[in-house]
């Protein structure tokens, strides 16, 4: 089962490029590039570093597929 | 994901080159313990080179770009004793995708040396020949594994 995400979504409302999120969050800018597609599933503690930089819970941001909020 | 293709490239080169090398020391070798079997009070030996300077060239100018181009969070001594040149462990997605390629190239390794085991049969038909034939061999072992690396993490990365 897939896990997608609103990072797309989120980053848009806080006005952050991909390359502001992965510097505030620790990775490259392909790493935010690939989870806004859905392609990468990022480690719990790459989102919990989302969770705090986008003040969102995790599970408001990550949801498995199928159980759009 | 240029240096990625870059230190493949490199590393095929270097893997190729250290075949060349070596094979042009295997007659004159072969040469030395024929010749200490006759006349074990004294030997000659001439060796070409040529193949060794490029080799030694060609390795220092990798070591130089692969240290350059290496992650900057990467020590020197990681670098130089505890990683290959064609890993890259920038952030978490590209470990991940580093361990995938390295997998890749593992199960390469168990299907290409048995087969590979094979064609060492035919050594005896080509000994006179292609002398250094088993030294192409093992270069063509590790080279194919390294390509199925590179191509492995090109292929996760634009995932």
């Amino acid at each position: 089962m897939a896990i997608r995400n609103r990072v797309k979504e989120l980053r848009a409302r806080h006005r952050l490029t991909q390359g502001d999120l992965a510097g505030k969050v620790g990775v490259t800018r392909q790493t935010i590039v690939s989870l806004e597609k859905g392609s990468y599933t990022p480690s719990l503690l790459l989102a919990m570093n989302l969770s705090d930089v986008l003040g969102e819970q995790i599970e408001d941001i990550f949801y498995r597929e199928g159980e759009e909020q | 994901m240029k240096r990625i293709v870059t230190e493949t490239v490199l590393s095929v080169i270097l893997y190729t080159l250290i075949a060349v090398a070596i094979s042009s020391v295997y007659l004159p070798f072969a040469d030395l313990a024929e010749t200490l079997r006759e006349n074990p009070d004294g030997f000659e030996i001439t060796i070409n080179l040529i193949p060794w300077i490029i080799l030694v060239l060609f390795g220092t100018l990798h070591m130089i770009y692969s240290f350059k181009a290496r992650n900057k969070n990467k020590s020197f001594f990681t670098w130089a004793f505890k990683s290959m040149t064609e890993y890259a462990e920038g952030d978490e997605r590209e470990a991940n995708i580093t361990n995938k390629a390295t997998r890749s190239a593992y199960t390469t390794y168990g299907i290409t040396i048995p087969i590979f085991m094979i064609f060492l049969l035919f050594y005896p038909l080509l000994s006179s020949t292609f002398p250094t034939y088993p030294i192409y061999l093992l270069a063509a072992i590790i080279n194919i594994s390294t390509i199925v690396y590179g191509v492995t993490w090109v292929r996760e990365y634009r995932k």
